[in-house]
């Protein structure tokens, strides 16, 4: 029944992405409007989904918040994804970066949809995920994830501005369309606020957690290593905009970089040898 | 807020208070750290120096980079950014102080040009009567309100969250807090493990990286070992009953699992692993007929023959040389000491292979006659693995991400809002001019401006 809905969810998404698409090359807010619409319409079966899961869990009496693997935490990946964008649209008031953001969310559902049956089952808890930081743990890191990946979708139209457009702040023609650098760069710094203190509350909770179920608050393990080299490259970013003045360019190469360290945390060390292992 | 160009006569000062090398060290550290996920630390680099060319894996060495964290080059590095934090946040605290001391300037010119239509104001009241109303609404915002007047004009000023000038220093507060409760657990702490079989007790443990062997100063007991699986074989439940004993006397008990450790005198320990090793041998001993069962564990002794032999069980293997289970039992009689293997499967043993008892006298159970023994059976015990720890720099450490994250809130969700009204007289009416200023977060400033309005209207 889950997987259903959240099969369906998939399609919806690719739907919205196609609507912000359309919206952007014709230039027409009706598409605009249309693209909202069915990117709530999608969250808002991604929530029952995501909500009936967990239910099920209960009904086979091994009652779990559904994030306790690969498959689960790709589903509320994008579930933090296509919230973060939409509180994001709702208060910029502005759908520009519709068409960056939903394909992320909508690769993280495909991705998570290509499982095998196996993987998308509700799993009972092992006795190293049984505990009460799990919900806060996965919850906190995730929607960390989510408003970097926001930050990433403005970093890469910041370089889809300069390419229509190039690098001034032309009132007309296409790069008109997307509001001014400065404002781009404004909401990367927001976003990148917003992910810095998910994160650091993801570390945080991730560390208690450890101390009770490994006996070390941090052990150097390789996604513990790598959620701290991500922390450092945003804490970077943070530093150089705030006292060092950096604008622009240098602030979207940042928030790119960043984002390619948070998919490293979350994919890459998968491929190491982790205690963070089950999740895959 | 730009750096500000600071000239100090001390260059070492000088060198620590740049931010360009805070940006630096940062992602140095990140640099580093990232090296160490993909070269194998600690103990599983043992395993992968095998398989390194030998130049290679003396370059890991030089460079300590198989336990890099631990290393002294990446300790400076954090000891560097610390001190690096630290002088930077030296030198800014004075010109933070100086603008949470500063005193509201009403007056300051400039103040009330372009301002948007919506903040000026036209009123029907006496400046006097306007004053002493906004006021009011001043004082119900922002909790306090300052007032200065001329013949011209009448100024009022209020201002919230001065203390968000503060955030950034909790927040280094926090790291420099998290760094000392790590030095303190690398200091003072200990980090361990134990296997203790069911049944068994232990009462030192060894230590982590080869560190020795470290005494506990009481005993632990593994009472009972359980572990339970699902259907589908996924683990479910490790659980060890413990028992802390001292002197002999039990001082405490305890239901030791995965995410619930146990502590004992300052002490912490945690399920971390089990595992199985052959544990009482059942033996069979036979003469003319007549049979005794005796049940031991390596290393354990008993008499036969009336006292005068004693029997010792040497070893106890689950599967000797792809014989199957067998015990090897020395026994010591008066000035004669022997000893032999009893075998599980002897029967089968013979049968392949005709006549090894008589060529191999070590395989010969009946090696003290009249005695026969023959192995019933070995029962596989389980032990339990303890993880064991004492780090008494995690309540630090906690607090320090206490402070972080109070920092944060102070930092990201607050600023300081200052708001100025000028009230003045023109054209027959009094004109009431509204300001605003803060260090960041203009919406959340324009919100207040507009309450302010709001209640300032309302109260006609």
């Amino acid at each position: 029944m889950n997987t259903k809905m959240l099969g369906w969810t998939t399609v919806i998404y690719l739907v919205a992405m196609a609507f912000y698409l359309i919206r952007l090359l014709r230039d027409d807010e009706y598409w605009g409007k249309l693209a909202t619409g069915t990117a709530l319409a999608g969250l808002a079966l991604h929530t029952a989904g995501i909500a009936v899961r967990w239910w099920e869990s209960y009904r086979l009496g091994i009652g779990h918040a559904p994030l306790a693997n690969f498959y689960e935490s790709m589903i509320f990946f994008s579930w933090a994804i296509m919230l973060l964008y939409l509180v994001t649209e709702w208060r910029i008031r502005n759908r520009f970066l519709g068409p960056f953001v939903t394909p992320v969310a909508f690769l993280s559902m495909a991705y998570a949809s290509l499982s095998p049956d196996e993987a998308t089952r509700i799993q009972p808890l092992i006795p190293a995920l049984q505990s009460n930081w799990l919900t806060s743990h996965v919850l906190t890191c995730f929607m960390g994830y989510g408003a970097f990946t926001i930050a990433f979708g403005l970093g890469v139209l910041f370089f889809a501005r300069r390419f229509v457009a190039g690098s001034g702040n032309p009132s007309k023609g296409r790069g008109g369309f997307f509001p001014d650098e400065g404002a781009i760069e404004d909401l990367i710094y927001h976003s990148t606020i917003m992910g810095f203190i998910f994160l650091s509350l993801g570390i945080i909770t991730g560390s208690v957690w450890a101390d009770f179920a490994w006996g070390s608050y941090w052990s150097w393990d390789p996604k513990e290593t790598w959620s701290l080299i991500t922390w450092l490259i945003y804490a970077a970013l943070l530093h150089a905009r705030l006292i060092r003045g950096w604008r622009g360019k240098r602030i979207a190469v940042m928030a790119i970089a960043g984002f390619v360290s948070v998919l490293f945390t979350y994919l890459g060390v998968n491929y190491l040898d982790s205690l963070h292992s089950y999740l895959t | 807020m730009q750096e500000e160009k600071k000239t100090s006569k001390n260059p070492v000062w000088s060198f620590f208070s740049s931010v360009r090398l805070t940006l630096f060290l940062l992602l140095l550290i990140a640099l580093a750290a990232i090296v160490g996920t993909v070269i194998p630390q600690q103990d599983a680099a043992g395993e992968a120096a095998q398989k390194l060319p030998p130049a290679l894996s003396g370059v890991l060495k030089v460079l300590q980079l198989n336990d890099l964290y631990r290393s002294p080059w990446f300790l400076l590095l954090m000891a560097l950014l610390t001190v690096n934090l630290v002088v930077c946040s030296l030198n800014r605290l004075p010109a933070s102080l100086r603008l949470y001391r500063r005193k509201p300037e009403p007056d300051r010119p400039g103040l009330y040009e372009d301002l948007p239509p919506g903040q000026v104001l036209a009123a029907e009241g006496t400046v006097e009567d306007e004053a002493a109303r906004m006021e009011q609404v001043l004082k119900k915002a922002l909790g306090g309100v300052e007032r200065k007047g001329t013949d011209q004009a009448t100024w009022l000023s209020g201002h919230k969250g001065a203390w968000s000038y503060f955030g950034v220093y909790v927040i280094h507060a926090g790291v420099l807090v998290i760094i000392l409760g790590a030095v303190i657990g690398s200091l003072l702490g200990f980090d361990g493990a134990v296997n203790i079989p069911e049944g068994g007790s232990a009462d030192r443990i060894e230590l982590r990286g080869g560190k020795g062997v470290m005494e506990l100063g009481f005993d632990v007991k593994c009472d009972d070992f359980d572990v339970e699986f699902y259907d589908s074989g996924m683990p479910k439940l490790y659980r060890s009953d413990l028992s802390f004993l001292k002197g002999g006397e039990i001082r405490a008990k305890g239901v030791l699992m995965v995410n619930h450790p146990l502590e004992f005198e300052g002490i912490r320990f945690y399920q971390s692993s089990y595992g199985s090793v052959p544990g009482e041998a059942v033996l069979k001993i036979t003469k003319k007929g007549e049979q005794i069962v005796k049940r031991a564990r390596q290393g354990e002794r008993f008499a036969i023959d009336r006292g005068r032999a004693q029997v010792e069980i040497l070893r106890i293997e689950g599967n000797l040389m792809r014989m199957g289970p067998a015990v090897k039992v020395g026994i010591t009689a008066g000035d004669k000491a022997l000893s032999f293997w009893v075998f599980r499967f002897i029967d089968a043993i013979e049968e392949q292979n005709p006549g090894i008892t008589k060529q191999v006298p070590q395989f010969d159970a009946g090696l003290y006659s009249p005695y026969r023994f023959a192995l019933d059976g070995i029962e596989t015990s389980f032990y339990t693995g303890l993880k064991v720890t004492r780090d008494p720099g995690v309540p630090v450490v906690g607090a320090g991400a206490f402070l972080l994250v109070a920092g944060f809130l102070l930092t990201f969700f607050s600023s300081h809002r200052q708001v100025f009204v000028r009230l003045d007289r023109k054209h027959g009416k009094t004109r009431v001019c509204i300001a605003g200023r803060c260090n960041r977060d203009p919406v959340k400033l324009d919100r207040e401006i507009e309450r302010i309005i709001g209640s300032y209207k309302g109260t006609t």
